[in-house]
């Protein structure tokens, strides 16, 4: 009897757990019906696009491109010198890092830093950069063509335009001053970043380049490389500029514009595309680059996309 | 005329030498009678029905006036002129609370028109400099000083005083005291020292590795509090050890030679507690009950982790997140001055830990109890996105209330969080004492090896802005130049060239500044995510 008892207690102490338990899942909170507050974008912004149209006639290609297989990169010390040399530097070299080992050259106002591994290096007028100089304030910025031209020569003066280096064109970073207090907002930087890219069989090495960033009165605040050396490897059949579009119906289009209906493709061009540092990447493989303009419900803007173009090498970058 | 403010019976010891430290001390010494007021007692009282009425009480102070025609600077040893503390014939406001001017001494005008919001600076980190003006100076020493520099001699003993002591005040007495030559100058003490000119005295502080702890006993009514650190900080952070023990604190403005509005304990407005304290300063702080003030040189700070992969269909999966959030919670953990408090992923990151109590959030027992907050997950120029029913999925930028409690930096690997259109109005009310956002203006990415490297070059030095910019450029993927990343910045003095927040580094490597709660300011700075195809 008392064994029946305790059984009896003992199933409602569980059934009083495992209800209290339940609670959260059979009686969601308010909030959940309301999910929708925050417009969001997929992981790097890809979504689906129902429409694909044609704003460009779609290029030729031929129907075979060059692999490339990666080359390790490895800087030593006196690598390092002589980079720094380049850029007239005659300052101690030291080596620092945590995780990441570099060489650093800090000769004022600048400092020179390239990673040991990967050859990733940076060169920083270190006091400008920071954005609150006066002398970067947007009045004082040349224009695009004329930083162009700055930073082309800069490269060349100095040894250091790599080989198959090529303009792909200008960015700006900004800065702002607000007072919250009367709602004023000024805009107090500007800057404009000049970026090459590497070639390769003529074709552009996304994620392989280098860039010089100019600042007011046309001065250099920042060089920065990223490169990865390769070699030919073999020719492989690669897809049809048509083919690649068909494959963007699929992988989706990067893009700022919330739920995007119809994309208008401006620009098809066969490139590689080049891993950040330490991701392992045996090949670089020829991958189409799309881009153009995507409209949204309520506002337009643009897209791009990378589409792997050698079949017989998978669907993933690298 | 009298003057209300001036208490009575109070026991004053005055000097008049040419220099307080080449007489021994006390050996000129008047005792100054005062009239007899127990104000301390008095001023407790109102603070209890203030607190437990919750009524604000409009001050009523009296008079302005005085009844003694005392010289500014020049001490007065005559019967009944020496101090003055407030007194009222009424019921007065904690912020309204006026503390002792020094012996001799009256406000320039009435204590109702106080001194400003950022002070005269006392203190040049850069040089390790006390500033001196002309007049009176209420200072401190913000570390310990060197054997052989650290007495009153030692630093001071070059200023011409015009004849006035150094003073410091006893709290438990409620009396002054003219420091002697050979008194230590000790952190978390404050003393008045007059200046017949103006001085830029060098301080000559231990080496780190021979920095300790200071600590000073702090009385029920008024004490003086030194400024502890080189680096400014919101009375709310200073004061923390006190609890709910003091009541106002109130700096002297020496550039403008008076009192400073007052800071309340829990205030708002230009009473806030989240003002700034700043070195080389000392403080009256009224205090309902005693109570030790402890600071620590060595202090181990605290960081937290959240990721979203899984929207459960919700949303699309993110690829990563977790690979991104653990590298970075797993580097900093390399940091002997920095302590991981919690790494939450998919459904056990909530947006609960995300915001203030005042919304139904719980952000001070998360997030907001740590001086560093990563997410990794998605978003948008509303806010950013979890991945569970188990409450709101949507933290809103306007449910965020962050460094109301501890939170100082917050990085989101969102997109669009700080869009360029929308963030300076959408976060500013988010800055609670908190000095940076940094996130994306446009669409963002993810990548396994951007956590780690980012709190690499946290720890190698980098500025906040400089790691988060950098290791965007390193890890967000080629793209047509459209992408950017950002951070928004309090921004404390207004001057243009001058980067406040924006230059922040993690503690323990290098220098930040700290921002009050409701910064007036801010700037916002943009950087393409590099390497275009």
């Amino acid at each position: 009897m008392v064994g029946k008892q305790i059984a009896i207690g003992f199933t409602l102490l569980l059934l009083l757990v495992a209800g209290t338990a339940l609670i959260p899942a059979v009686s969601p909170p308010d909030d959940e019906v309301g999910h929708g507050g925050i417009e969001v974008l997929g992981p790097y912004g890809v979504q689906n696009i129902s429409e694909i149209a044609f704003g460009t006639a779609l290029p030729k290609y031929p129907g075979q491109a060059m692999v490339y297989k990666t080359v390790d990169t490895a800087v030593s010390k006196d690598d390092a010198l002589k980079v720094a040399e380049k850029f007239g530097m005659s300052g101690q070299i030291e080596e620092s890092g945590r995780r990441i080992k570099r060489y650093v050259v800090k000769d004022d106002p600048y400092t020179f830093e390239i990673e040991t591994e990967s050859g990733y290096m940076i060169y920083t007028w270190n006091d400008r950069y920071s954005g609150v100089d006066p002398r970067d304030g947007p009045e004082n910025i040349p224009t695009d063509e004329e930083c162009r031209k700055i930073a082309e020569s800069f490269l060349t003066s100095h040894g250091l335009m790599p080989e198959g280096a090529a303009y792909s064109g200008v960015s700006h970073g900004e800065g702002f001053f607000s007072n919250s207090t009367d709602g004023t907002s000024i805009q107090t930087y500007k800057d404009t970043c000049v970026h090459f890219t590497d070639t390769l069989s003529g074709y552009p090495v996304a994620g392989s380049g280098i860039y010089v960033t100019v600042g007011g009165g046309g001065d250099v605040l920042k060089v920065g490389k990223r490169w990865r050396d390769a070699e030919p490897y073999k020719d492989f059949a690669i897809l049809s500029p048509e083919a690649a579009i068909e494959e963007l119906k699929q992988t989706g289009v990067v893009t700022t514009i919330g739920s995007p209906k119809k994309a208008v493709v401006e620009e098809v061009k066969l490139c590689y595309y080049a891993s950040p540092p330490r991701d392992e990447q045996p090949y670089l493989k020829p991958t189409y680059y799309i881009h153009g303009t995507v409209e949204g419900e309520n506002e337009t803007g643009t897209f791009f996309q990378y589409v792997p173009a050698v079949p017989e090498l998978g669907k993933g970058l690298y | 005329m009298k003057n209300p403010l001036r208490p009575e019976g109070m026991r004053v010891w005055v000097i008049r030498v040419n220099n307080p430290f080449f007489v021994p001390p006390f050996t000129e010494r008047k005792e100054v009678k005062m009239r007899n007021t127990d104000i301390s007692g008095y001023l407790v009282r109102v603070l209890f029905v203030l607190l437990v009425a919750g009524i604000a009480v409009a001050p009523v102070l009296g008079e302005q006036g005085t009844d003694e025609e005392s010289d500014p600077g020049v001490a007065a040893p005559d019967e009944g002129s020496a101090v003055i503390v407030m007194t009222s014939a009424g019921p007065v406001a904690v912020e309204d609370l006026v503390p002792p001017y020094p012996p001799g001494w009256e406000p320039p005008r009435s204590p109702a028109v106080q001194g400003g919001l950022y002070p005269a600076t006392a203190f040049d980190p850069a040089s390790n400099t006390l500033i001196l003006y002309p007049g009176w100076n209420l200072v401190s020493t913000p570390l310990w000083l060197a054997d052989g520099h650290d007495t009153m001699m030692a630093i001071f003993g070059g200023v011409d005083t015009a004849a006035h002591s150094a003073l410091r005040y006893n709290g438990s007495s409620s009396h002054w005291e003219a420091m002697g030559p050979l008194d230590e100058f000790r952190p978390l003490e404050g003393v008045w020292i007059y200046a017949n000119g103006s001085y830029r005295i060098p301080l000559y502080l231990k080496p780190a590795q021979e920095q300790t702890a200071a600590t000073t006993h702090l009385y029920s009514g008024w004490n003086v509090v030194g400024f502890w650190d080189v680096h400014q900080a919101c009375a709310r952070d200073m004061l923390l050890p006190l609890g709910s023990a003091w009541a106002t604190a109130t700096g002297y403005d020496a550039g403008v030679q008076d009192y400073e509005v007052s800071m309340v304990n829990g205030g708002t407005g230009s009473s806030s507690d989240q003002r700034l304290m700043f070195p080389g300063k000392a403080y009256w702080v009224y205090m309902t009950a005693e109570e030790d003030l402890i600071r620590s040189y060595y202090r181990s700070y605290s960081y937290c982790a959240e990721w979203v992969g899984d929207y459960h269909g919700t949303q699309a999966p993110l690829a990563w997140a977790d690979e991104e959030a653990e590298g970075f919670y797993d580097t900093l953990a390399g940091s002997s001055s920095w302590t991981g408090r919690f790494i939450n992923g998919n459904d056990a990151a909530m947006e609960r830990h995300w915001k203030d109590p005042a919304f139904g959030g719980v952000d001070s027992n998360y997030i907001d109890n740590t001086h560093l907050a990563f997410f990794v997950g998605h978003g948008g120029t509303d806010g950013f996105v979890f991945g569970t029913a188990a409450d709101d999925y949507n933290l809103d930028y306007d449910e965020a209330r962050w460094g109301n409690t501890k939170t100082d930096w917050i990085v989101l690997g969102s997109c669009n969080t700080l869009n360029a259109s929308t963030c300076r109005e959408n976060w500013e009310d988010a800055f609670e004492g908190l000095h940076s956002i940094c996130g994306f203006d446009t669409i963002g990415g993810t990548h396994p090896d951007m956590g780690w490297y980012f709190a690499d070059l946290l720890m190698e030095g980098k500025t906040i802005w400089e790691a988060w910019y950098m290791a965007t450029d390193m890890y967000v993927f080629p793209n047509d130049g459209s992408l950017r990343t950002a951070i928004l910045a309090a921004d404390i003095d207004g001057d243009l060239s001058t980067p406040d927040c924006l230059d922040d580094h993690i503690y323990g490597y290098g220098s930040s500044i700290n921002p009050p709660g409701d910064p007036p300011n801010f700037q916002y700075k943009t950087d393409s995510c590099k390497l275009e195809v």
